[in-house]
């Protein structure tokens, strides 16, 4: 479980997380939604960790991320904006590496990376070098790391970005049984499809702040319109940003 | 040290050797050291002249058989000339020629100065030795010919003589040899600053330009242990980089020593022991050292061009130290580079180093690496730095 309580960061005189609070529960994908410049991708970096609030705490499985990042590390897996892979290496390689950086023991990691390898059906580019890899298999390479641990908590910033219908859907896949199977699943996006394609609970984000938090079904009764487009729009006060 | 360090070890040294950029520069540098040196050798046996007999083409040496025969006796190669001798010393072909004229015999019985021409190209490097050579040569026949006509006239020759200098060259080839030895502390000790360079760029500033920095710090991983780990692989290439340069200058030396059996100079293993104890405290500080400032510079060549700048900052103390009169103060000893620097210079004038010197030396060294890498740890905490593209 992941919890935001009051979240705030700012950058210079910038308010970019002004405050933002919501749960992510285990079992359920929780999609954080906002235009561009929401601060999905800062709030995100506050709850594993990778930058200090200045109010406010998160929490992974109740552990303060900001107290003891390690720990609250340990619980999640994150894929990045970037995935930030290594020309050089192989995908394997990158499982490999990642898998011991976790703290996990070489045979550990070896069947780890075998299983995920298959899971996420990466046998073709297993030991090639990510050079040449497009951006699907990219950030396949990226997801698989992020879960290698079989971490409780999964955070996913803007998954499906840049990716094509076929890896779209596998990526929408595989966030759909990590859920099924109990974890907890927090991704942001601003794509308003992929919410309805997959997410149990949305978190609408906007300039800094939850402008509502709740199932599609009740924002949609909430805002009393029949789409989510109209009903986002109107919680968001404004259609800038958002994709469809 | 622990496994999660050793696994960022094990991934950057992988990296890095797979990194064309990274090998060439670890071994490139680790060539040309001993390539310098062995050029060097070959020069300094070359320019010598020890016992080796002076070829020179003389025209006209009928003229005058006596200075013939002197030269001859000498050390003196005499050889036939070429048809046009000018031509030969001006297209190099010859170093220097003796040309005697014709006249020569009668104003040398008339006791008339006799003309001789000694012909040369001043501006040709090599010329200078056999050129001062045979100059000398020709002096000690005129005094010895100067002599013999003041004797035959009751006059001792020694009233002419005010003087009598005798220069002694001191220098042999096994002397010189060694003045080119004494390059190869300094290639030892920019190997240890350019051996890992590549790989410490790559791991720091390299890892901001790909935006692969962020990845890496989600990973359940302390800073400490990924500082730790990308530094050992630095540090590996480093000594990797200065090993082979005193691996291929053993072999430069061996190899000269079988050429030329007269270049006495040997590398011992001894002193080159010596030269690397002193070396690994540095080997471990640069790595740490660029890694700090390269953490800083947002582009791998970014970073590059800051780096080639630390690269003068061993060159500074060896100027200083090339004044004889530069006497070594205490606080230096403990100034990182500048401290190792004057070590090697009292190793390489045989003087015996005291071991408190170069603990203290060597301990100086390692707690500014210590430092390095700490701050290089706290740098990754700074979110301009991990975010900061």
């Amino acid at each position: 479980m992941i919890e935001a309580q009051n979240l705030q960061k700012r950058f210079g005189t910038t308010l970019a997380v002004e405050d933002v609070s919501f749960t992510a529960r285990d079992g359920c994908v929780t999609a954080l939604l906002g235009p561009n410049g929401a601060g999905k991708t800062t709030s995100l970096r506050l709850l594993y960790g990778l930058l200090q609030p200045d109010g406010g705490k998160a929490l992974v499985d109740g552990i303060v991320a900001a107290d003891e990042p390690l720990a609250a590390r340990h619980r999640l897996g994150v894929l990045p904006d970037a995935p930030g892979l290594y020309g050089r290496l192989t995908a394997r390689e990158h499982l490999l590496y990642a898998a011991r950086l976790q703290g996990l023991s070489a045979a550990e990691a070896e069947a780890h990376t075998a299983a995920l390898l298959a899971r996420l059906d990466m046998g073709g580019i297993a030991d090639r070098r990510s050079a040449g890899f497009s951006q699907g298999e990219r950030r396949k390479v990226a997801l698989a790391r992020a879960l290698l641990h079989d971490p409780q908590n999964v955070v996913l910033d803007e998954p499906t970005n840049g990716l094509d219908v076929p890896a779209t859907r596998a990526m929408r896949k595989t966030v759909r049984e990590l859920a099924d199977g109990g974890k907890c699943v927090l991704f942001s996006t601003h794509i308003l499809q992929e919410v309805s394609a997959v997410c149990d609970r949305v978190v609408v984000l906007a300039r800094g702040r939850v402008a509502a938090e709740g199932t599609p079904a009740e924002l949609l009764a909430r805002t009393g319109k029949s789409h989510l487009e109209d009903a986002f729009v109107q919680l968001i006060g404004t259609e800038e940003g958002l994709g469809a | 040290m622990t496994a999660k360090a050793l696994a960022v070890f094990a991934k950057e040294a992988l990296d890095a050797a797979r990194d064309r950029r990274s090998l060439t520069s670890a071994l490139s540098f680790a060539l040309f050291g001993p390539l310098v040196l062995a050029l060097a050798l070959t020069l300094s046996a070359k320019g010598s002249d020890d016992g080796q007999p002076l070829e020179l083409a003389v025209a006209g040496p009928e003229n005058a058989p006596s200075l013939v025969r002197f030269l001859e006796q000498n050390h003196v190669e005499v050889k036939a000339p070429p048809a046009d001798v000018v031509a030969a010393v001006r297209r190099g072909d010859l170093k220097v020629a003796l040309r005697i004229p014709a006249g020569y015999g009668g104003d040398f019985r008339a006791s008339r100065p006799a003309r001789v021409e000694l012909i040369h190209d001043a501006s040709r490097l090599g010329a200078r030795t056999p050129v001062r050579r045979l100059e000398r040569l020709l002096e000690r026949y005129e005094a010895r010919v100067a002599g013999q006509r003041l004797s035959a006239r009751g006059v001792s020759p020694q009233i002419i003589r005010p003087l009598q200098v005798e220069a002694r060259d001191l220098s042999t080839t096994a002397s010189r040899a060694a003045l080119a030895l004494a390059t190869l502390p300094i290639f030892l000790l920019m190997a240890t600053f350019l051996g890992g360079m590549n790989v410490a760029i790559d791991t720091t500033a390299g890892e901001r330009e790909r935006g692969s920095l962020e990845s890496l710090l989600v990973h359940a991983v302390p800073r400490r242990d990924l500082v730790l780990g990308k530094w050992m692989a630095a540090v590996a290439f480093n000594l990797l980089s200065v090993a082979l340069t005193l691996l291929l200058s053993f072999l430069v030396l061996r190899w000269d020593r079988l050429q030329k059996t007269d270049v006495p100079v040997s590398l011992s293993v001894d002193g080159a022991l010596r030269f690397l104890l002193l070396l690994l405290p540095l080997a471990l500080l640069a790595p740490a050292l660029q890694m700090l400032l390269a953490l800083f510079a947002r582009s791998f060549k970014e970073a590059q061009t800051q780096l080639s700048l630390l690269m003068l900052l061993p060159m500074v103390p060896g100027l200083l130290l090339s004044f004889q009169s530069f006497e070594a103060q205490p606080w230096m000893r403990i100034v990182p580079i500048l401290a190792e620097q004057i070590l090697m210079r009292d190793l390489l004038y045989g003087q015996t180093l005291a071991v408190s010197t170069q603990v203290l030396t060597a301990g100086a060294t390692l707690a500014f690496t210590a430092l390095c890498l700490g701050a290089t740890t706290r740098l990754l905490h700074h979110e301009r730095i991990v975010l900061g593209r």
